[in-house]
C-alpha cells in the first residue's frame, strides 16, 4: 500500500479565511463608504439638514406610514389567523392559503394596480368621464395610496407568523384556563394574546421593514418617505443623502433591537403540542366571518388581479400593444437574475463552511457580516454604490452589468447563506472523515460527498436569490446600465407616464414569479 | 352525597368509540383512580368530567347537580372542577403567584388564599418564580395549588406523575396524596400505572376498551378481580387450564382449594406470589428454567410436567441453577374464570 505523508501546508480553514474576509471587506465596503462621506458632513451643517422642518416631516411620514401600516396589519392578520385556525369558519384550510397569496403582489405592483384603477387615466376615471364628465377624480397620491397598498400586500407576514403561534400554542393551557371558571373570552385575552405576543411581534417585524425599506409603493404612490426622499436627494446633493440613508439604517436597526427586546421578555415556550385542538363552533357568525375573509381577498387579491387583467386586455386587444415589447426586458431580467444568483451561490459557499465547519467566534462574525444586506434597505445599497461608483469608476464600473450585479450580492447574499447553512449542517462531519479514512483527499472528499449532500439547499438558496432579484426595482432603477430596460424599470416607467397598459403584461410576469418564490419561501419554513 | 356520578357515558370520535356505557358514582371527600391501558378512553373520561369534551350520549351530575346529557352542556368554567394536566399547563408568562391566583376572584381575600395554597404545597418562598425557573416536581406543586385555590367541588389530575423521573415519582406521589387528604377534596386520578392507582386511591375503576369493567378497593381488585385482563392489568400473572368442581379445581398443579364454587373448564389465576416451595413432598415437581435478579427479591421461571412456563417471586439468597428440580405449591384458595370455547 502506498502511505502518502504529505502534509497539509494550508489549512482548509486559512484557505477559506483568505477567501471569506476580502469577501466580508467587500460587501461592508459600501456601507463603512457612506458612514465616512456622511461623518464629512460639517456637523453643524449636518445638524441643520437633520433638524430642519422637511427632514423631520419625512421621519414624521415615515413613522406615521410604519405605524398605520402595522396595525392595519394586524387588524387584519390577527382575527383571519384566529378564525383560520381556532374557529369552525367553512373552508379555513383554503381561506388558509388565499389569505395568504396577496404576499405574491409585489408592492410596485400592488400600487400600478390602484393606480391603474383610481388614478389619473385610471379605469374608473375612464368610466366616469364618458358617463357623466367627470374628469378628475380625489387624488389617490399621498398617505392613502402608500398605506393601502403597503398593509394589503404585507398583512400576510403577520397573518402566517400569528397562524404559527396558535398552531404551536399548548391547548392545555387554555383549557385549564377554562376549569379554572375563565370565559371564553377572557381565556382569550388573558392566556391566547400574551402567549402569542412574540409572534405577533415577529409578524409585525416584517411588515415594518418592509414599510420602511420599500421603495417601489411610496414612490409611485409620491408619498415622501425616507426611501424616496434618499431617491430625490440623489440628484441634489450626495452628501444630504448619505446622511438621511445612515437615520433610515439607525431606525430599521433600532425596530430590529426593539423586537428582540419584545421577544426576550417573559419566557414563552411551546414545546410539545398534542391534541387537536377544540375548535370554537361560530355558529350564526359564520356569514360575518366569511364575509371577512371575503372582503379582504377581494381588495388585496381580486381588485389589483382584475385591474391587470383590465389593462392586459386593453392593452393587448383595444390599443393593439405588440407582445414581443415585454420579451427583451424579460431577457434583460433573467439575466442579470441568473448572475446574482451565480454570484450569490459562489460566496455563500466558503463563507457557511468557515461558520459552520470552524465555529470560532471571529470566524461567525466573517459570516454574520454577510447578513448586513437584511438590514440594508435597497435605496440605501444602492446609493453606496452610487456613492463609490460615480466617484472612483465613473468611467470603468459605474452603471456597468457588474456594478449591478454586485449591488444584489449585498442585498441578497443573506438569503443564499441562509438554505445553504441549514443544508450544509445536515452533513455530518462524520461522513467526511469516514471519506477521509476510505482514502481520499479533501478536495474529492467535497466535490464527491459534501457539495452532493448540500446541494439541495444550495440550489434552493440560489432560486430564492434568482426570484428575488427579478422582482427588485430600485437598485435596477439606479444601478443598471442606461437603457437596460427590466421587467420592474418597465413597470415603474410606464405608471409613472400612465402608460396602464404597457404595464400590465410585465406586471402578470412579476405576480407570476412572486408566487413561485413564495412557494420556495413557505417551503422552507415547512422544512425548518 | 355524591360528588360525581356518571351514567351510561358514550362519546365517539368520527367512527371510533373512545368510551362506551361507562357509568360509576364517587362519593363525596373520595379518591378515586381510572386505570387502564393507553387508549382505553380514560383521558376522554376525564375531559367530560371536567366539560372540556362534550358526551354525545349519558348525563354527569356534580354534586348531584346535572351538567351534562343530550339537552344540557355547562361548559369547563362554570362547573367548578380543579384540574392538574399531564404537563401541568403553567401559564408561561405569569408567575407562580399569578399563576395560582389566576382562577380566583379579585379581592382582599385572594392574596390570603394563595399564601395558604403555597404553604399548603410548601412553596411559599417561591412565589415570584416563573415556572421554567421550577424544577418538575415544584411545577407539580403549582399546578395542583392552583387547581385547588378556587376551592373547586372535585378535584381531576390527568397523568400527573408520567412527567417525573421514576425515583421522584413515589416521592411526589406521596406528597400528593397528603396535600389532597389535607384539603379534603373528591378526586379523580387517571393514570396507566398500577401501583399509583393501588398506592393513593380509595376506590380504582379499571377501564378497558372504553368502559369501566370494574370498581372497588385496590385489595378487592387485586385478590378478586372480575376477568382475567383485569387481573394481568393489575399485575404480574400466571394462568393454567383447569376443571372446576365446586369447591375445587382440577389442574397441573394438582386439586386446588377454589374462592367460589364453579363447575366445568376454567383458566386458574396464579400471581407469582401465590406460587411457594414446598419441602414437605406434597408439592408438584418443576424444573427452574431460568432466573431474573432485582437485588431485593427475584423472580424464578419454572417448568412443569405439561410444559407450562411459570413465574414464581422467590427470596434473593437462594442461587438457584437452570436445571434444578424444585417442588411447587399454591398459597391460598385461588381464582378462576370460566373458559369460552
Amino acid at each position: 500500500m502506498r502511505v502518502s505523508y504529505r502534509k497539509n501546508l494550508v489549512s482548509t480553514e486559512k484557505l477559506l479565511l483568505a477567501v471569506s474576509i476580502p469577501l466580508a471587506v467587500l460587501l461592508l465596503f459600501p456601507l463603512g463608504y457612506l458612514v465616512i462621506r456622511a461623518s464629512e458632513v460639517d456637523s453643524q451643517a449636518a445638524a441643520n439638514y437633520l433638524l430642519r422642518g422637511s427632514t423631520l416631516r419625512i421621519i414624521g411620514r415615515s413613522l406615521l406610514l410604519v405605524f398605520s401600516v402595522s396595525l392595519t396589519a394586524c387588524l387584519i392578520g390577527i382575527p383571519a389567523a384566529w378564525l383560520t385556525t381556532r374557529t369552525t369558519l367553512k373552508g379555513r384550510d383554503w381561506w388558509a392559503v388565499v389569505l395568504t397569496l396577496p404576499l405574491v403582489i409585489p408592492s410596485y405592483v400592488g400600487a400600478f394596480a390602484l393606480i391603474g384603477a383610481f388614478g389619473p387615466r385610471g379605469i374608473f376615471q375612464g368610466w366616469l368621464e364618458t358617463l357623466f364628465g367627470i374628469e378628475r377624480l380625489p387624488s389617490i397620491y399621498g398617505f392613502w395610496g402608500a398605506w393601502f397598498s403597503v398593509t394589503l400586500f404585507s398583512y400576510p407576514y403577520v397573518f402566517l407568523s400569528v397562524r404559527a403561534g396558535l398552531r404551536g400554542i399548548d391547548p392545555a393551557l387554555e383549557e385549564a384556563s377554562r376549569t379554572l371558571g375563565k370565559s371564553a373570552l377572557e381565556t382569550l385575552w388573558r392566556i391566547t394574546l400574551p402567549q402569542l405576543r412574540p409572534f405577533i411581534s415577529a409578524g409585525v417585524l416584517l411588515v415594518a421593514l418592509y414599510t420602511l425599506s420599500d421603495f417601489g409603493a411610496v414612490a409611485m404612490m409620491q408619498y415622501n418617505v425616507f426611501t424616496r426622499a434618499i431617491y430625490l436627494q440623489l440628484g441634489v446633493n450626495l452628501n444630504f443623502a448619505a446622511l438621511l440613508s445612515l437615520v433610515l439604517v439607525v431606525f430599521t436597526v433600532l425596530l430590529m433591537l426593539f423586537s428582540i427586546w419584545m421577544e426576550g421578555r417573559g419566557q414563552y415556550y411551546t414545546e410539545h403540542v398534542h391534541r387537536k385542538i377544540r375548535l370554537i363552533p361560530l355558529g350564526h357568525w359564520q356569514v360575518a366571518a366569511q364575509l371577512y375573509c371575503i372582503f379582504i381577498f377581494g381588495i388585496a387579491l381580486v381588485g389589483p388581479m382584475s385591474v391587470i387583467a383590465y389593462w392586459l386586455y386593453n392593452g393587448y386587444v383595444v390599443q393593439g400593444e405588440e407582445l414581443h415589447n415585454i420579451l427583451r426586458p424579460l431577457q434583460s431580467s433573467i439575466r442579470v437574475a441568473a448572475l446574482a444568483a451565480g454570484a450569490c451561490g459562489i460566496s455563500a459557499i466558503p463563507l457557511v463552511f468557515l461558520q459552520v465547519r470552524y465555529p470560532r467566534f471571529f470566524n461567525q462574525w466573517i459570516t454574520r457580516s454577510a447578513y448586513l444586506g437584511y438590514a440594508l434597505p435597497g435605496v440605501v445599497v444602492a446609493l453606496a454604490l452610487v456613492f463609490v461608483g460615480a466617484r472612483y469608476f465613473s468611467t470603468t464600473l459605474y452603471q456597468t452589468l457588474p456594478m449591478l450585479i454586485f449591488a444584489y450580492v449585498i442585498r441578497f447574499l443573506p438569503q443564499a447563506l441562509g438554505p445553504t447553512r441549514a443544508s450544509l449542517m445536515q452533513v455530518s462531519p462524520q461522513i467526511e472523515e469516514c471519506g477521509l479514512t476510505l482514502g481520499k483527499s479533501r478536495r474529492k472528499v467535497f466535490w464527491g460527498i459534501t457539495l452532493p449532500l448540500m446541494r439541495p439547499g444550495w440550489v434552493a438558496g440560489m432560486a430564492l436569490v434568482f426570484l428575488t432579484t427579478l422582482k427588485e426595482l430600485p437598485l435596477t432603477l439606479l444601478l443598471a446600465p442606461i437603457g437596460y430596460d427590466t421587467l420592474a424599470v418597465r413597470i415603474w416607467s410606464a405608471t409613472a407616464e400612465s402608460f396602464y397598459a404597457r404595464a400590465a403584461a410585465p406586471a402578470l410576469v412579476m405576480v407570476i414569479i412572486s408566487a413561485l418564490s413564495l412557494v420556495f419561501v413557505l417551503d422552507g419554513d415547512d422544512r425548518r | 352525597m355524591t360528588a360525581v356520578e356518571s351514567q351510561r357515558l358514550a362519546k365517539y370520535f368520527g367512527k371510533t368509540c373512545a368510551v362506551y356505557s361507562a357509568s360509576f358514582t364517587l362519593p363525596r371527600g373520595e379518591f378515586m383512580a381510572l386505570l387502564g391501558p393507553s387508549g382505553c378512553g380514560k383521558t376522554t373520561m376525564l375531559r367530560m368530567i371536567a366539560g372540556l369534551e362534550k358526551p354525545d350520549k349519558g348525563k354527569i351530575f356534580l354534586d348531584g347537580h346535572l351538567v351534562a346529557s343530550e339537552e344540557i352542556f355547562v361548559p369547563a368554567n362554570r362547573r367548578r372542577v380543579g384540574m392538574v394536566f399531564q404537563d401541568y399547563a403553567l401559564f408561561p408568562h405569569m408567575t407562580v403567584e399569578k399563576n395560582i391566583a389566576y382562577g380566583l376572584v379579585r379581592g382582599s381575600s385572594q392574596k390570603v388564599i394563595v399564601d395558604q395554597m403555597l404553604e399548603l404545597v410548601g412553596l411559599s418562598g417561591m412565589k415570584n418564580r416563573y415556572p421554567r425557573e421550577l424544577s418538575g416536581g415544584q411545577q407539580q406543586r403549582v399546578a395542583l395549588a392552583r387547581a385547588l385555590a378556587p376551592q373547586p367541588s372535585i378535584l381531576l389530575l390527568d397523568e400527573p406523575f408520567s412527567n417525573l423521573d421514576t425515583a421522584l415519582r413515589v416521592q411526589v406521589r406521596e406528597e400528593v396524596k397528603r396535600i389532597i387528604k389535607e384539603a379534603g377534596v373528591s378526586t379523580i386520578l387517571v393514570t396507566h400505572d398500577q401501583d399509583e392507582a393501588m398506592s393513593m386511591a380509595d376506590t380504582i375503576g379499571v377501564m378497558l376498551r372504553g368502559t369501566i369493567e370494574q370498581i372497588g378497593s385496590p385489595r378487592i381488585l387485586y385478590e378478586k378481580p372480575k376477568s382475567l385482563a383485569i387481573a394481568n392489568f393489575l399485575g404480574e400473572t400466571n394462568h393454567i387450564p383447569g376443571e372446576a368442581q365446586g369447591n375445587k379445581v382440577l389442574t397441573a398443579l394438582g386439586e386446588l382449594p377454589l374462592q367460589t364454587p364453579m363447575q366445568g373448564s376454567v383458566e386458574v389465576l396464579l400471581r407469582p406470589s401465590d406460587l411457594v416451595f414446598s419441602s414437605n413432598g406434597h408439592g408438584t415437581p418443576a424444573m427452574v428454567s431460568h432466573t431474573t435478579y432485582y437485588g431485593h427479591r427475584q423472580t424464578i421461571w419454572v417448568k412443569i410436567a405439561d410444559a407450562t412456563l411459570l413465574k414464581m417471586t422467590g427470596d434473593a439468597h437462594t442461587d438457584y441453577k437452570t436445571g434444578d428440580t424444585i417442588q411447587i405449591g399454591v398459597k391460598h384458595p385461588v381464582v378462576a374464570f370460566p373458559r369460552y370455547s
